[in-house]
């Protein structure tokens, strides 16, 4: 079986699902893309890549809660499992194990 | 914030719910909504108006879209039950199903043939390579003020076409006459010998077996078919051989053998000779008609890629001026044209053309039955499955409780129809294998079973295939994806429309039908017409006998005289016309009144047992006698309509003379009157015909009738053993009078026999079609008739009313199709001189059998709907 690889962009999707806990739903994860990583970015990019990695197997997805500010249409609450928690991870280890490669000037 | 906006704008919902799979609508939607009111707060209201456009458009992207689809895992397994279910309810309801698969099956059979037909005559000289810059030259004159147009080209543009025109790429001219019979030794062979220029094969591209196609370049050289060189060698080695044509001096070698010419083919040959006519051009070759004919013949062009037609005819017009000015040209309506030559076997015919016609009448009528199987298909099948699906909606609503998707009852129902479609068209190429044989006979004996495998074929008939399923699959699949569940659940269909539609559909098979029919009949009366017509002679055992071109007038004496010893032959007459061939026609005075006055009239050349030969009616006066010297030159008969369109009162004793450059030579009176007589076909009136003997009878022309009583092969043998015993090397043609009209009257036959046949498969299939449906609706019925009988009603009552609803429909349906048919079938009709009336009695035949035919088929579940027992009806649910 061909290993799986994650593109950047998955993988920033799959990393703001993590973080946004119970919160994690498609307007908010395009939300803090924008806020925090300052870089435009269209909601259905973020719904595409969050039915890719549920596909993959990476997240997982239930009915949530409903807002005003949202017309009262449900949410969809996106959770990492443990396949993505453990995709996450062992790119974080190999991120961590390059960067350790790099040579670190000291000033 | 109150001013939130709570929902997305109309045409962001409606464009999102078309292209978001349905799970996934809500959340896209609510997402949008939280978005756009965030940056409306942040941005203001313009900013975030754009935002949203921007963002509901980039959702137009695959990774949204292709969601859309049926999982491919769930699919297998629903498909299986879909099509088990299917089969289920093929066993439930055997007969209905049969006839639903019969009734599609017979008319994809007859869209079959009908395809084969139309790809057959439309194929016709397309084999040609480069077949698209070809074209015959022909030429158009002004005759008696009609415009008439004419299959040849004088001679000499042969030369002047290649030498002159850089357009050009080749020309070859076809000669029509140049033998018909060939001899190696001393067996003679029949077949067509045409003389044509060497570069012939260049423009039509025939497979050659043995040789080049430089065969011609040297004089003195033929080339044959393969089947003419079986016949004349065997299995010898034809190359090099030499043969004679018509008993001629002349040897020609054999230089190449040629596949036989293929069968769509417009000009077709057993043999070529080079041509051997090299007139100059002479302004007389336009200018005199005799003339015309006499040095012009068949001349084909091959124009260079990218050449354009008008330009070089525009070019060819110009060299004529050199020759005759373009004032005369003008006068003499002269005028050159380019007949593409794929275009030739189906336009009309032209005078001189040498050619096999087909018909652009009969091709649009074939089109059109094509068309109407099709439609007729189509209606019936979507009507039944219509009808059947409705009594299926309980499982449709089942379905659709445990979570069916609309798109599922749609893909539901294609499946089903496919697998019909499929098994129909299966068996109805099987079938068409089966019966290939009837349907050469029947329709066209050059067509082949091979054709089917050409990829254009199947790509359109899987194009028919598909189109018959979109149609049948999207009106019962719209009903059920539409409706709603509680209605699937009770067996409603969103009542009214449903009906209706339904009705229309029937309108439409009934108006094809009714026009199928009246064609047929009207189509079958004038077939019948012109079988029994009085032609105003006996064809029957009549023979008719052409002599070789140097048949000798004293060969002729002897040759009359022998035939009359042999037992059997009633009557031999030798006469200048051939049956379907035509009359000579000369001016003639007429004294009319008191003065003379000038006819064109058709002339016969005759001896004097032609009237007693052909069973002709002698209605005034006598006929000419050959004892009687003086009647030769002097004494003259005319036919009726001679009579009536000359204006004579008392035609015996009227003075009438031809030729008045040699005085007193053709000067004399009208003997006699006889009948009209037909000699072509009744498309074509009879003309005035005056009848005399030849120049101190001399016996004239080269046609022998024979009235013959008695074995016919014997007899047949007999004549032609006299024959070769006066002209030895040459076989005798013979051919009975009889054949003659029966070949020519072949189209119409072959068509009438297509029609018949295409009108039984939409008859057949109506009918089919009518009986499934009457037993749906009257089992759709059932509580309604039970109530009625409840209430009174007789079994008879409710048998008239469920026969009732599809005959008011039949007669909205004649209504519509009979004056539409009235007009089509009097167009046809016009095209012949002698014609019988499309009349009242045939509309109501037409009627007649249209209601026989839907009582009869409706009938059997009228009645099973009167005797039902209403109390085991209405208490159902």
């Amino acid at each position: 079986m061909a290993r799986e690889f994650l593109g950047e962009f998955e993988e920033l999707v799959l990393t703001l699902v993590a973080a946004l806990q119970d919160d994690a739903y498609g307007a908010a994860i395009a939300e803090e893309i924008e806020k925090r990583l300052q870089r435009d970015v269209t909601l259905s990019a973020v719904h595409v890549t969050l039915y890719r990695l549920e596909d993959k197997g990476y997240v997982k997805s239930k009915a949530g809660g409903t807002t005003k500010e949202r017309g009262g249409r449900r949410k969809r609450i996106y959770t990492v499992t443990t396949g993505g928690m453990a995709m996450l991870r062992a790119m974080k280890d190999v991120r961590i194990d390059l960067w350790k490669m790099v040579p670190q000037l000291k000033f | 914030m109150d001013n939130d906006k709570s929902s997305l704008p109309k045409w962001a919902e409606r464009f999102l719910s078309a292209i978001c799979p349905e799970p996934l609508y809500e959340e896209i939607e609510g997402d949008l909504i939280e978005a756009f009111n965030r940056k409306k707060k942040e941005r203001g209201e313009t900013r975030a108006n754009w935002f949203l456009f921007v963002n509901t458009f980039k959702y137009f992207r695959p990774g949204i879209l292709l969601r859309n689809r049926v999982r491919p895992s769930a699919n297998f397994a629903i498909v299986r039950n879909y099509l088990l279910t299917s089969y289920r309810h093929v066993l439930k309801d055997k007969l209905n199903s049969s006839f639903k698969l019969t009734g599609l099956t017979l008319s994809l059979f007859g869209l079959l043939v009908v395809a084969l037909y139309v790809s057959y005559q439309l194929s016709f000289d397309r084999y040609n390579n480069d077949y698209e810059r070809i074209y015959r030259v022909n030429t158009q004159r002004l005759e008696n003020g009609n415009v008439e147009q004419y299959g040849i080209a004088p001679v000499a543009f042969g030369h002047m076409l290649m030498d002159e025109f850089p357009e050009v790429e080749v020309s070859a001219r076809f000669d029509i006459a140049n033998g018909s019979h060939i001899k190696y030794k001393e067996k003679v062979i029949w077949g067509g010998v045409f003389g044509v220029d060497s570069t012939w094969f260049d423009i039509f591209s025939y497979k050659f077996i043995k040789g080049t196609r430089d065969a011609l370049t040297r004089p003195s050289t033929i080339v044959l078919t393969e089947t003419l060189a079986l016949k004349l060698f065997g299995n010898d080695d034809p190359m090099h051989k030499l043969l004679t044509i018509n008993n001629g001096e002349k040897l020609f070698e054999v230089t190449a053998v040629i596949q036989d010419i293929p069968q769509n083919s417009h000009i077709r040959g057993e043999a070529f000779v080079g041509i051997d006519r090299t007139q100059n051009f002479s302004a007389q070759h336009i200018i005199s008609p005799p003339e015309f004919v006499d040095n012009s013949t068949v001349l084909f062009i091959k124009l260079r890629t990218g050449a354009d037609p008008d330009v070089f005819v525009f070019h060819l017009e110009r060299t004529l001026d050199k020759f005759v000015p373009r004032k005369k040209r003008n006068e003499l309506g002269f005028r050159i044209f380019l007949q593409p030559l794929k275009d030739i076997y189906l336009d009309p015919p032209l005078k001189y053309e040498f050619t096999r016609k087909g018909s652009m009448v009969y091709l649009y009528v074939f089109t059109v039955l094509g068309i109407f199987l099709l439609v007729i298909s189509c209606i019936n099948y979507a009507n039944l499955s219509l009808a059947g699906f409705m009594n299926r909606s309980r499982e449709i609503g089942v379905r659709k409780v445990l979570g069916g998707k609309k798109q599922q009852v749609i893909v539901q129902v294609a499946l089903d129809t496919s697998a019909y479609c499929l098994i129909a068209f299966a068996g109805s190429i099987l079938l068409l294998y089966i019966l290939f044989p009837y349907v050469q006979e029947y329709i066209e004996p050059n067509l082949s079973f091979d054709s089917l495998t050409s990829g254009v074929f199947l790509l359109f008939m899987a194009g028919i295939v598909l189109i018959i399923i979109f149609l049948s699959t999207v009106i019962p699949a719209g009903w059920f994806s539409a409706n709603s569940v509680t209605n699937d659940l009770k067996g409603i269909i969103s009542s009214g429309g449903k009906m209706k539609f339904n009705n229309a559909l029937l309108l439409a098979q009934f108006v094809i039908s009714v026009i199928c029919i009246g064609a047929t009949l009207t189509i079958g009366q004038q077939i019948d017409f012109i079988h029994n017509k009085d032609l105003g002679i006996n064809r029957k055992n009549l023979l008719v006998l052409t002599m070789s071109e140097d048949f000798t007038v004293e060969k002729m004496k002897a040759f009359k005289a022998s035939l009359k010893t042999i037992p059997g032959v009633v009557n031999a007459s030798n006469s200048s016309f051939r049956m379907g061939g035509g009359f000579w026609k000369d001016w003639y005075s007429v004294e009319v009144g008191n003065e003379m006055k000038s006819f064109e009239l058709y002339e016969v050349f005759s001896d004097d047992e032609l009237f007693e030969t052909l069973e002709m009616k002698v209605l005034q006066g006598r006929v000419f006698d050959a004892e009687h010297k003086a009647d030769s030159g002097a004494a003259f008969v005319v036919n009726e309509t001679a009579v009536h369109e000359l204006g004579l009162t008392k035609p015996i004793g009227t003075r009438i003379l031809t030729h008045p450059e040699e005085p007193g030579k053709w000067d004399g009176t009208i003997v006699g009157v006889v009948n009209d007589i037909n000699i072509s076909t009744l498309h074509h009136k009879v003309k005035p015909l005056v009848m005399r003997l030849p120049w101190q009878n001399s016996y004239p022309e080269y046609f022998v009738y024979a009235r013959i009583d008695g074995d016919v092969k014997v007899i047949i043998e007999a004549i032609k053993a006299k024959y070769n015993l006066l002209q030895p090397g040459y076989p005798l043609e013979v051919h009975f009078v009889d054949d003659f009209y029966n070949k020519e009257y072949a189209k119409e036959n072959r068509a009438y026999a297509s029609l018949k046949f295409g009108t039984a498969v939409i008859i057949i299939v109506s009918s089919l079609g009518i009986f499934s449906l009457s037993i749906y609706l009257s089992v759709r019925k059932m509580k309604e008739f039970g109530i009625r009988k409840v209430l009174g009603a007789t079994a008879e009552q409710i048998t008239y009313l469920h026969v009732w609803h599809f005959l008011r429909i039949a007669a909205g349906g004649a209504l519509l199709a009979l004056p539409l048919t009235f007009l089509l079938m009097n167009e046809w009709l016009a095209s012949f001189a002698y014609r019988v009336d499309v009349g009242v009695e045939t509309a109501f035949a037409v009627l007649a059998l249209t209601m026989l035919l839907i009582i009869i088929s409706s009938s059997y579940a009228a009645i099973r709907a009167g005797k039902t027992n209403p109390v085991n009806i209405i208490n159902r649910v």
